[in-house]
C-alpha cells in the first residue's frame, strides 16, 4: 500500500522571539505530518508553544522580532521559504486559519457575504456575481440557515456560534489543503462547541482538508482527532494515536494532564495537580528533560538531554517511558 | 487554624436562601427591560458547595452579583442566616458585606498591580470598623492556608502565576471570615493542571473551615466534581436542581441531558458510550425569550403544552427539583461512570 503524500509536513520547526532580555526559544524541534482528511491535535497548556507553531506555519509571526527555522511543506511547497508576496498568494488558497475569537478575523464594517466574496476574488479570477454566489453556497454548507439573506448581515448581527461558522466558511471557501484551527471552540458554549466540532469533522472528511486542531482541552481532542501531539515547554513530548494516548500514556506529562481532569465516579476526591515548582519557570529551562522539575518520576538519568524516541507508531520524549506504567483515562485491567 | 470561623454551635436552617429572585436591566435606547434572572429560588446549606451551571445568558453571574448586592434586584428575597440582604442600605449593608465574599474569573483584574500581596490581603481588614489586633499574623496564616508561603507576601502581582494570583484572591476573600464564598468562573481561565490545585483548595476550605460556597461555572465536569448540589440555569430560570451524583447519572430535564451529551469526554473511543443527539441552535436572546418553557425551541421532546404553559420548578421522585411538564415520562440519558 503506497501512502499518498501528507498534505502538511512540518520538519524541525524552531521559533524564537527577540526580547529585551535576548532571544527566547518558544518552539524547539517540532516535526509532524497531517494527511488528507485527517484531524491532528496539538495539545498543551499556556506557554507550550502550540500557538507559536501555528503562527509560524502560517507565516504570521512578526518578521522583526521573531526567528523561524525548519520547513513546513504544503502541496510540495515550503511555506517557511516563501517571500511575503508569495506567502500572501498561498495563504487563504492553500492554507486557511481560524482563531478563538471570530471578530479578530471579521471586519465589522462589511457584510459577511462581501467579506467571503472578497476572499474568493483574491485567489480566483471570477466575476463579482459568481463570487457572491459562492459565498452564499459556503455559508449554507457551514450551517448558516437562510444563507442568501444572512449573507447581507454584518458580523455584529450574528451570535458567537454563527460568527465562528462564518470564519470557518471564509477559511474554507478556496478549499485549502490545510486548515489550522487555533482553539476554535474555546469561547463558545458547550452545546455550540459540539456543533462546531461536528462541522469541522464533516468538512474535513468531505473535502479532504488536513486539519491541525490546537487546543488545551483533551476532551475536544478525544472527540475530534485521530492523532495527538502533546507539547510541553516548546517541545513535542508525546505523539501517537488519540486512543493510545488516553489508554496508555507513556510520557509523565501526558498522564498527569489526563489525571488533572475531573472524572465521573470520583466525586470530591482530590484531583491530581502539577505543581509549578521553583526553577520551573519557562525562562529557566533545565538542559535535560524540561518537565523534570515538575515530574513525579524524575531520576538522575533525566538530567541528560532528552531526544524524541521513535517507537514506530508512537514517539516519546522520555528516557524512562518503558519503566513507568502510567495511568490513563480509564482504569486498566491488570493482565 | 483559628480565627477564620466564628465559634459556637451552628443554627439550623439554610445559610442562604434565594426566593423568587428577579434581576432586570434597562436596555439602553429601547424602552424595554432585560430579565437576566426571572424567578430563581434555591438554598445553600451551611458548609455546602452549591454549583450553578449554564451557558452564556443563563443569568448565573447576575444571581451572584445580586447576592453581592452588585446588581439591581427587581423582585424576590435574598436571606443570609435570617438577614434580608436585599433590603440592606448604607451602613447596615456595609456591615453585612463582609459575610459574603467573591472570587472572580480574572485573577489579575482583581488585584491592584501596585500593591504587594501582603497589602492586598490586609486591605479588607483595614477597611473594617474595628481592625483585628494581630493583622500581620492573620495575613501570614491566610497565605499559608491557600497553599503559598510568607515569601510571597512582599511580591507584586505581576511576578505571580495565574494560579498563585487566584490563591491570593481567595486568601483576601477569606480575610474577613465570610460565611459564604461566591466563586464566579474562578477556575475557568486557568490551565487544567493549575485549575486542579484550586479545586482541591476549595474542597479543603469547605472541609476544614466549614465555609459555604456558591460555585458558578460553565464547565459541568468541574461543577459536578466539586459541588454537593447543582442548579442548572437556562435563560434566567432554573431548569433543574439535584445532587451532583443524581444530576449527572440521571438527569431529569432535557436541557441537562443536552449539556451532558455535548460535554467533550477525554476518553478513548473504545470507552465512549453512544450519546443522545446534539441539540441544534443557540440560546435565544434574553430580551425576547420564548413563551412557556424557555428551552422548548431547542428541546427534542417538545410538545404543545410547552409553549402555552411555563413549567414550575417542582419536586420529583429521587429528591431533585425539575421545571419540565413531562419529567415523569421522559427517560433521559446521563453520563457513564
Amino acid at each position: 500500500m503506497m501512502a499518498e503524500r501528507p498534505a502538511l509536513v512540518v520538519r524541525n520547526l524552531e521559533v524564537s522571539f527577540l526580547t529585551v532580555d535576548g532571544e527566547v526559544q518558544a518552539v524547539r524541534d517540532v516535526s509532524f505530518e497531517v494527511g488528507r482528511g485527517e484531524i491532528v491535535g496539538l495539545v498543551g497548556e499556556s506557554g507550550s508553544g502550540k500557538s507559536a507553531t501555528a503562527l509560524a506555519i502560517m507565516g504570521l509571526l512578526p518578521v522583526v522580532s521573531s526567528r523561524v527555522r525548519g520547513s513546513a511543506m504544503v502541496s510540495g511547497v515550503d511555506m517557511l521559504a516563501l517571500s511575503p508576496r508569495q506567502l500572501a498568494r498561498v495563504r487563504g488558497r492553500d492554507m486557511g486559519m481560524i482563531f478563538q475569537e471570530p471578530m479578530s478575523a471579521l471586519d465589522p464594517l462589511f457584510r459577511i457575504g462581501d467579506q467571503i466574496a472578497e476572499t474568493v476574488r483574491a485567489h480566483q479570477r471570477v466575476s463579482r456575481r459568481a463570487a457572491a454566489a459562492r459565498a452564499v453556497e459556503i455559508l449554507g454548507e457551514v450551517g448558516i440557515p437562510d444563507a442568501a439573506s444572512r449573507s447581507r448581515a454584518y458580523p455584529h448581527q450574528l451570535s458567537g456560534g454563527m460568527r465562528q461558522r462564518v470564519m470557518i466558511a471564509m477559511a474554507l471557501v478556496s478549499e485549502p489543503a490545510v486548515l489550522i484551527a487555533d482553539e476554535p471552540t474555546t469561547a463558545l458554549d458547550v452545546t455550540v462547541q459540539a456543533q462546531i466540532l461536528g462541522l469541522l469533522r464533516r468538512l474535513s472528511r468531505d473535502h479532504g482538508t488536513a486539519v491541525v486542531l490546537i487546543t488545551h482541552d483533551l476532551g475536544v481532542v478525544a472527540e475530534t482527532c485521530s492523532r495527538i501531539h502533546v507539547m510541553y515547554s516548546g517541545e513535542i513530548v508525546e505523539a501517537c494515536g488519540v486512543d493510545e494516548a488516553l489508554l496508555a500514556p507513556e510520557h509523565p506529562y501526558t498522564s498527569a494532564l489526563i489525571q488533572c481532569i475531573p472524572r465521573a465516579g470520583r466525586h470530591r476526591q482530590p484531583l491530581h495537580s502539577i505543581p509549578r515548582r521553583r526553577g520551573s519557570s519557562p525562562d529557566v529551562r533545565p538542559s535535560g528533560c524540561r518537565f523534570l522539575p515538575r515530574c513525579a518520576h524524575a531520576a538522575e538519568i533525566c538530567k541528560a538531554p532528552q531526544p524524541l524516541l521513535d517507537l514506530g507508531d508512537r514517539a516519546v520524549r522520555c528516557v524512562r517511558h518503558d519503566q513507568l506504567a502510567l495511568p490513563g483515562a480509564v482504569e486498566r485491567v491488570p493482565q | 487554624m483559628t480565627g477564620l470561623l466564628q465559634d459556637g454551635a451552628m443554627p439550623a436552617g439554610p445559610l442562604l436562601s434565594v426566593d423568587a429572585l428577579c434581576v432586570q436591566f434597562d436596555l439602553p435606547g429601547a424602552k424595554a427591560t432585560l430579565k437576566a434572572v426571572d424567578g430563581v429560588s434555591f438554598e445553600i446549606g451551611r458548609g455546602e458547595i452549591f454549583g450553578l451551571i449554564g451557558e452564556s445568558g443563563a443569568g448565573k453571574s447576575s444571581v451572584a452579583r445580586a447576592i453581592m448586592r452588585l446588581a439591581p434586584i427587581a423582585a424576590g428575597a435574598i436571606t443570609l442566616a435570617g438577614t434580608r440582604l436585599d433590603q440592606l442600605q448604607g451602613r447596615e449593608l456595609r456591615r453585612h458585606r463582609r459575610r459574603v465574599q467573591m472570587v472572580f474569573q480574572d485573577s489579575s483584574d482583581s488585584l491592584d498591580p501596585r500593591m504587594t500581596v501582603r497589602q492586598a490581603i490586609a486591605e479588607p481588614l483595614r477597611m473594617q470598623d474595628a481592625p483585628p489586633a494581630d493583622a500581620g499574623g492573620l495575613v501570614a496564616s491566610l497565605i499559608q492556608r491557600v497553599g503559598l508561603d510568607e515569601s510571597h507576601l512582599d511580591r507584586k502581582p505581576h511576578t505571580l502565576s495565574g494560579g498563585q494570583k487566584q490563591r491570593v484572591n481567595i486568601a483576601r476573600a477569606l480575610a474577613l471570615s465570610p460565611e459564604l464564598l461566591v466563586c464566579d468562573e474562578a477556575v475557568s481561565a486557568l490551565d487544567v493542571s493549575v485549575q486542579a490545585g484550586i479545586i482541591n483548595l476549595l474542597l479543603s476550605l469547605q472541609q476544614e473551615l466549614g465555609i459555604s460556597v456558591l460555585f458558578i461555572s460553565h464547565d459541568l465536569g468541574v461543577v459536578a466534581h466539586l459541588a454537593d448540589r447543582v442548579g442548572v440555569m437556562y435563560l434566567g430560570r432554573l431548569a433543574e436542581v439535584a445532587s451532583a451524583e443524581a444530576l449527572t447519572s440521571r438527569p431529569r430535564h432535557p436541557y441537562t441531558e443536552a449539556l451532558l451529551a455535548a460535554e467533550p469526554e477525554p476518553r478513548p473511543s473504545t470507552h465512549r458510550a453512544a450519546r443522545p443527539p446534539l441539540i441544534a441552535g443557540e440560546v435565544p436572546s434574553a430580551a425576547n425569550p420564548p413563551s412557556g418553557c424557555r428551552f422548548r425551541t431547542r428541546c427534542r421532546y417538545v410538545r404543545e403544552r410547552c409553549a402555552a404553559e411555563q413549567p414550575p420548578l417542582r419536586p420529583v421522585d429521587g429528591g431533585g427539583l425539575v421545571a419540565c411538564h413531562f419529567a415523569e415520562e421522559l427517560v433521559l440519558e446521563g453520563r457513564r461512570a
